[in-house]
């Protein structure tokens, strides 16, 4: 037993050794943020850090992300799109480090889809699509209260730093015990995040128009029955004004999984119109 | 919890070093310490579940004595069945009420007739389709006076529920497993080198081909309508590598992990894809299910004996059953039936026993013929698999559809370089380690100790690299 354990224990030593020094290489040459799961989020961070001649961006989902990707590079648009696994608090941090960054837009665009709204930090992606790219001092600061308690609620969550964390894919497992009421439209993350947009509007000048993903027909009578309750109370009707009206929906055959569009193109030459592009 | 988590590298040296430095001085200990730990992995799973394991395992460990202590062949009947009935009782239920509730309501709306039909709304208990097996196993062997009933029982909780083979198996016999409950253990280094090997190929084939390749085939198979046929043939031969090494990965972590406790289990895979012909392969894949079936079933059926209409029955018994144990929808049925097929001349002309030995056995390559058999083999295996993948009779036939269209000659719009490369490396390895119990078995054995440590950490650099797709073991869901 003795030689056994000793040379697993030696073995696993190296391993580890070798695992850290990778994840450190990685880290410093910033190759982990192409070859982890979500390499999206760290394009969009670095993108909204750049001065744009663009005087609109736009910020959103993976549908948004779709329609407008923020791999490419537009003087029309500027996409900042991502993933709505980081929440509005993350689109709330790529919005400030893009008006910080020196940029003027005119207008934002935020494209989200409504079960987007109701991302309370509180999916299973958040440890991985969260807290890896903001859960950092330059971020830390600018957390509400609620994002600490939602934070806290993720096991291990202090780990999400660690270099063998951020440069590998793995993240705990995570079901969240909140009791959701699915027939609100916002989630408290979202509505203070989405307060906060709208006080950087005021202070940038610049108009905030949420406007809906692509959605599946099949979630028309579901979509009606919501709760909009929130807008009017939090003054966020101006933002929302043209949300519902303007809500495009397709047959669910164009949809991949419900939500991911299967060809982009077609919605692409709408959306356009609509933004005015 | 799932072999390839955290929790799971946390529990294992935990329960090992309980088991072989606290409980080591009693077999009692040590087996109590294994039924614990089974129930808190079961648990881990979905605690609501333990009651049902607990019950089936206090039915059969009761019925098993009562019908060894039979007075008459009448009550020993009765035991039996009552046994027999409630096991799969429980299985049907869980597993295919809905499936046959649907099912009836669509043949009877077929000839006009509409029926308002409540389906269940149940969650699958993980690995009920497993320790029912066992169960059942133990209960039939027991009835043909195979075995004596096990009067212990922990004994008898921990061999329907040692947590190594409790999910996902292999499905274990109480002919084999019970004398080793039953019998001290001690630990050996080589043993334990072993164990240590079989796990870290295991997590190989899972989390750096199967986890890999369902990305893909996830993506082909969720969305075939706008892929050419090029690319379905792609992920179609993906699928076969992912069930693969998926299923043969968690046996290989299974079998490691009961070695490290000084437990043998049975082997539940051969290197498949290596056969020369179905039959083979059917001796090669899924070892200890299609023993059993092959057991329990076919041969109280009369298996080959008797005439032809019987052998031809009892076969498409066998794999319709089969098909139909790994899930309630029409795709296992076809795929039992496909295979079936495939199998049917070799049991006619009485040649399902041709290929016994290890393909190019002591060679390092096959011949011609070899080759051309193992290629036409997979490539059929590889068809059926479309059936198995599929999430319905019609998406399976439309995947065929899609494959032999003029497409099929473009170029594949999905073709991923890195884990074809990756795939090629597994089976150059398997095909090396053939002639062993698992793949690296022997591998670098003569070797010095940096090379093969040297392989041993490329190998887990690219498991933790890699990790992180979260893709549940396929087999579980049975």
């Amino acid at each position: 037993m003795k030689p056994f354990l000793c040379k697993l224990g030696i073995f696993l030593c190296i391993s580890l050794l070798i695992w850290h020094l990778r994840s450190l290489y990685l880290l410093d040459s910033d190759r982990y943020k192409k070859l982890v799961a979500g390499s999206e989020i760290y394009v969009s961070i670095q993108k909204s850090k750049k001065k744009s001649k663009s005087k609109k961006v736009l910020i959103g989902d993976s549908v948004a992300k779709q329609l407008f990707s923020n791999y490419a590079n537009s003087d029309g648009l500027n996409s900042l799109a991502c993933n709505q696994a980081i929440s509005m608090a993350g689109h709330f941090f790529l919005l400030k480090n893009y008006l910080e960054a020196g940029n003027t837009p005119d207008t934002v665009f935020l494209m989200y889809g409504l079960p987007a709204f109701r991302n309370n930090l509180d999916q299973i992606y958040t440890y991985h699509y969260f807290l890896k790219p903001f859960y950092t001092k330059e971020y830390k600061g600018f957390f509400t209260r609620t994002v600490k308690e939602q934070v806290k609620k993720i096991p291990c969550y202090w780990s999400s730093q660690f270099p063998e964390s951020l440069t590998c894919n793995w993240a705990p497992d995570f079901k969240s015990k909140d009791d959701k009421d699915t027939a609100m439209l916002l989630s408290s993350v979202s509505l203070e995040y989405l307060l906060k947009i709208k006080e950087l509007s005021g202070k940038y000048n610049f108009k905030c128009i949420i406007i809906p993903d692509p959605t599946a027909e099949s979630t028309r009578q579901a979509n009606n029955k919501l709760n909009k309750t929130q807008i009017a109370t939090y003054h966020l009707t101006e933002e929302f004004a043209t949300y519902f009206d303007k809500m495009i929906y397709l047959n669910d055959n164009q949809f991949i999984d419900g939500i991911h569009l299967k060809n982009p193109a077609p919605c692409r030459a709408e959306y356009k119109k609509m933004m005015l592009l | 919890m799932l072999f390839n988590s955290i929790q799971f590298f946390i529990f294992l040296p935990v329960v090992f070093m309980l088991y072989w430095f606290v409980a080591k001085r009693s077999l009692r200990n040590q087996n109590i310490l294994l039924l614990i730990a089974s129930y808190f992995f079961y648990a881990n799973w979905d605690y609501r579940f333990l009651f049902l394991l607990l019950f089936s395992t206090l039915l059969d460990f009761f019925t098993g004595i009562k019908m060894f202590e039979a007075a008459s062949l009448g009550k020993k009947k009765f035991w039996f069945w009552l046994s027999i009935g409630v096991n799969l009782g429980f299985l049907g239920l869980f597993k295919y009420y809905n499936f046959f509730v649907t099912s009836f309501a669509a043949l009877l709306s077929n000839v006009g007739l509409q029926v308002n039909i409540s389906t269940l709304n149940v969650v699958l208990p993980v690995g009920i389709s497993f320790y029912t097996f066992h169960g059942l196993s133990y209960v039939i062997d027991i009835y043909y006076n195979r075995i004596k009933p096990e009067r212990n029982f922990a004994d008898y909780a921990l061999f329907v529920s040692f947590f190594p083979l409790l999910v996902a198996g292999p499905i274990e016999r109480a002919t084999h497993l019970l004398p080793q409950i039953k019998a001290p253990r001690s630990f050996s280094y080589k043993k334990g080198v072993d164990a240590a090997r079989q796990i870290l190929w295991g997590l190989f084939k899972k989390v750096v081909i199967a986890d890999n390749c369902a990305e893909h085939v996830n993506k082909i198979f969720g969305d075939a309508g706008v892929y050419s046929g090029s690319t379905l043939a792609v992920g179609a031969l993906l699928f076969a590598f992912q069930i693969y090494c998926d299923f043969s990965g968690y046996s290989d972590i299974a079998l490691g992990t009961a070695r490290l406790f000084g437990i043998e289990l049975i082997r539940n895979f051969a290197f498949p894809y290596f056969s020369r012909d179905v039959a083979e392969f059917w001796r090669r894949w899924h070892i200890s299910l299609t023993t059993w079936f092959r057991d329990y079933l076919y041969i109280p059926l009369g298996g080959s004996r008797g005439g032809v209409f019987r052998k031809i029955r009892n076969t498409f018994i066998i794999f319709l059953v089969s098909g139909f144990w790994h899930g309630a929808n029409w795709t296992f049925i076809i795929w039992g039936l496909l295979n079936a097929i495939y199998i049917m001349p070799s049991v006619l002309f009485k040649t399902n026993r041709n290929n016994l030995n290890i393909v190019a056995e002591g060679k390092w390559l096959p011949s011609f013929r070899e080759l051309f058999n193992m290629i036409v083999t997979f490539t059929l295996i590889v068809f059926a698999w479309i059936f198995f993948r599929a999430k319905d009779v019609s998406h399976a036939f439309s995947y065929i559809r899609g494959i032999f269209s003029k497409s099929f000659f473009s170029v594949p719009q999905i073709m991923p370089g890195y884990l074809f490369g990756g795939i090629a490396c597994l089976m150059i390895v398997e095909w090396i380690g053939r002639e062993q119990p698992f793949a690296i078995a022997r591998l670098g054995v003569k070797w010095p100790a940096p090379v093969r440590w040297a392989v041993y950490l490329i190998l887990l650099q690219c498991i933790i690299s890699l990790y992180g797709k979260d893709q549940q073991f396929i087999y579980f869901e049975f």
